[in-house]
């Protein structure tokens, strides 16, 4: 009963770290355990390294956004990215797997090589119907001819960000590593070299930075103390209970990542993978998942709700009614993250031929 | 307290303080977290022991971080909460459930902040060391700090009328 009036208050806005402490909480008091076990749990996010990097990956991503002036360069194939290194959702869902399957789950690196195969069919297909998709769209949103120059004006960060992140997908740096050399090196590209961000707005842009990471990390320490309580006390919901034994392994996966769907239409995707995870994993642990196929196929379900809400929330009533090309154009913009999702649970392949053959 | 034109009260200069204070001991916090970390990315590449107290001065300046910046998240109110769009429910209808909600997360705080205190207590009676002349205990005394800087921010949105209107994610208020 508390849980159902806490996940009601999730929905009109209540905090999410505060649901999951909640959630926790009563967890902890319903086995007659104290509340203190939950911030001796959360504080053991202190013992994980990698997460150093995610601070100094948003106040790269803050320096980056702050001195450049076109900030749409990417236009609408903007959510794949989610699938390349350094995502920051890719490197959370790491630190979970790490922290609940013992220190053997998937490393950041790994996940941003089985995102490479689903990130590159996602820009082969986009590329194919790119002419079809962008007649749904503003004119004004999507990039023009003058793509090259805009590559261009990045010549000072594209080159060493390209070699950092070359780097980490063929493992010759670790996360930490490369959060360290780009956060060094965009501070002194943007305030030495470009000049586009001076010495009196550092500190604003430093708390903009650190209170979106604060915001992300909170989460993830009532997260993993909650998976922690849900695995360590027995309770954790397991979807195997409802599913069919003869269900083969790809429909699984579906079956599993189908609420990252309806989540993603909620949130977006770095809180909704920090909810799912910790409910979810034990169940992938006992039907012998990949969790670096989980991941990729889960991250794909909530892309999948975030187009989804994307075309529905912009929509006012009437639109597109009498209109045929951008009803179509908006149903391949659905499609390309359906089919990507599809295609990630029934072919392995896709997802795991990188990690397994570098990792 | 924000965008309004009547001269700032001691409760909001207090608040502007607090918040200046909070920005440059973040502003400190992420030289220390960039310079930890360059220094163990150096260490472990160049295996050099001397150095091998960084990684759980990372920690440390990590936890610190992640308390602080929570805290200036909630003065903000950037924490992250399903959001729905479009205007599902009326203005006046928001403003009471988001006082109900800060109502909530605020006494959840003040319950984590004294929870917090209890592990620190705990902690400082084993007397660990985290790194050099550094204490465990120190180290986590960010988390009862923490709850508490929220805890006042979340409660002050709650029973103050003109915090009330407030949304969240709308802009900060005074900076």
């Amino acid at each position: 009963m508390m849980i159902l009036v806490l996940i009601l208050l999730a929905l009109v806005g209540l905090p999410l770290f505060a649901v999951l402490a909640l959630i926790s909480i009563t967890l902890l008091r319903s086995i007659e355990l104290e509340p203190i076990l939950l911030l001796m749990e959360f504080q053991r996010l202190g013992e994980l390294p990698e997460l150093a990097a995610v601070p100094l990956l948003i106040f790269a991503g803050t320096l980056l956004a702050a001195s450049r002036r076109p900030k749409d360069w990417l236009g609408t194939a903007a959510l794949p990215a989610s699938l390349l290194a350094p995502s920051l959702v890719l490197i959370l869902y790491a630190v979970l797997a790490q922290h609940l399957i013992l220190l053997v789950g998937p490393s950041p690196e790994d996940m941003f090589r089985a995102g490479l195969g689903p990130a590159m069919l996602w820009l082969i297909l986009f590329g194919l119907m790119s002419r079809r998709i962008a007649q749904g769209l503003d004119p004004a949103s999507v990039p023009g001819p003058g793509i090259g120059q805009r590559l261009r004006s990045f010549s000072w960060e594209l080159p060493v960000l390209g070699a950092i992140l070359l780097g980490l997908y063929i493992g010759w740096v670790e996360i930490l590593d490369a959060a360290v050399l780009m956060a060094s090196w965009l501070l002194i590209v943007t305030l030495w070299v470009r000049r586009g961000v001076t010495w009196r707005q550092l500190p604003a842009l430093v708390s903009a930075a650190m209170l979106h990471s604060a915001a992300v990390l909170l989460l993830l320490g009532m997260s993993l103390a909650l998976a922690r309580i849900l695995t360590g006390v027995g309770l954790a919901p397991n979807t195997l209970y409802i599913a069919p034994a003869w269900l083969a392994q790809p429909l699984l996966f579906l079956l599993i990542s189908l609420p990252g769907v309806v989540v993603g239409l909620l949130l977006r995707p770095v809180p909704a993978m920090l909810v799912l995870v910790p409910v979810l994993m034990p169940t992938v642990l006992l039907a012998g998942l990949e969790p670096a196929q989980l991941g990729i196929v889960l991250l794909l379900s909530l892309l999948l709700g975030q187009a989804l809400r994307a075309e529905y929330s912009t929509r006012t009533p009437g639109q597109h009614e009498n209109a045929q090309r951008p009803d179509r154009a908006a149903r391949l913009r659905i499609a390309i993250p359906a089919l990507i999702w599809l295609a990630a649970a029934l072919f392995p392949v896709l997802t795991l031929w990188l990690p397994q053959s570098i990792g | 307290m924000s965008g309004s034109t009547h001269p700032p009260d001691l409760f909001e200069r207090l608040q502007r303080w607090l918040e200046r204070i909070e920005t440059a001991l973040l502003v400190v916090l992420l030289a220390a977290l960039l310079g930890l970390a360059a220094a163990e990315m150096l260490s472990r590449h160049l295996d050099l022991v001397a150095l091998d107290w960084t990684q759980a001065a990372l920690q440390a300046v990590l936890l610190w971080l992640i308390m602080l910046g929570s805290a200036l998240a909630c003065d903000r109110l950037k924490h992250l909460r399903i959001e729905w769009p479009g205007g599902l429910i009326g203005p006046g209808a928001r403003a009471w459930i988001n006082r109900l909600l800060w109502l909530a997360s605020g006494v959840l705080c003040l319950a984590l902040a004294w929870q917090g205190l209890h592990l620190v207590a705990l902690e400082y009676r084993f007397q660990t060391v985290a790194f050099l002349d550094v204490s465990s205990w120190q180290v986590l005394m960010a988390i009862p700090v923490g709850f508490a800087l929220m805890a006042a921010r979340l409660l002050a949105y709650a029973v103050s009328p003109a915090l009330a209107e407030q949304q969240p994610g709308a802009p900060p208020r005074s900076s």
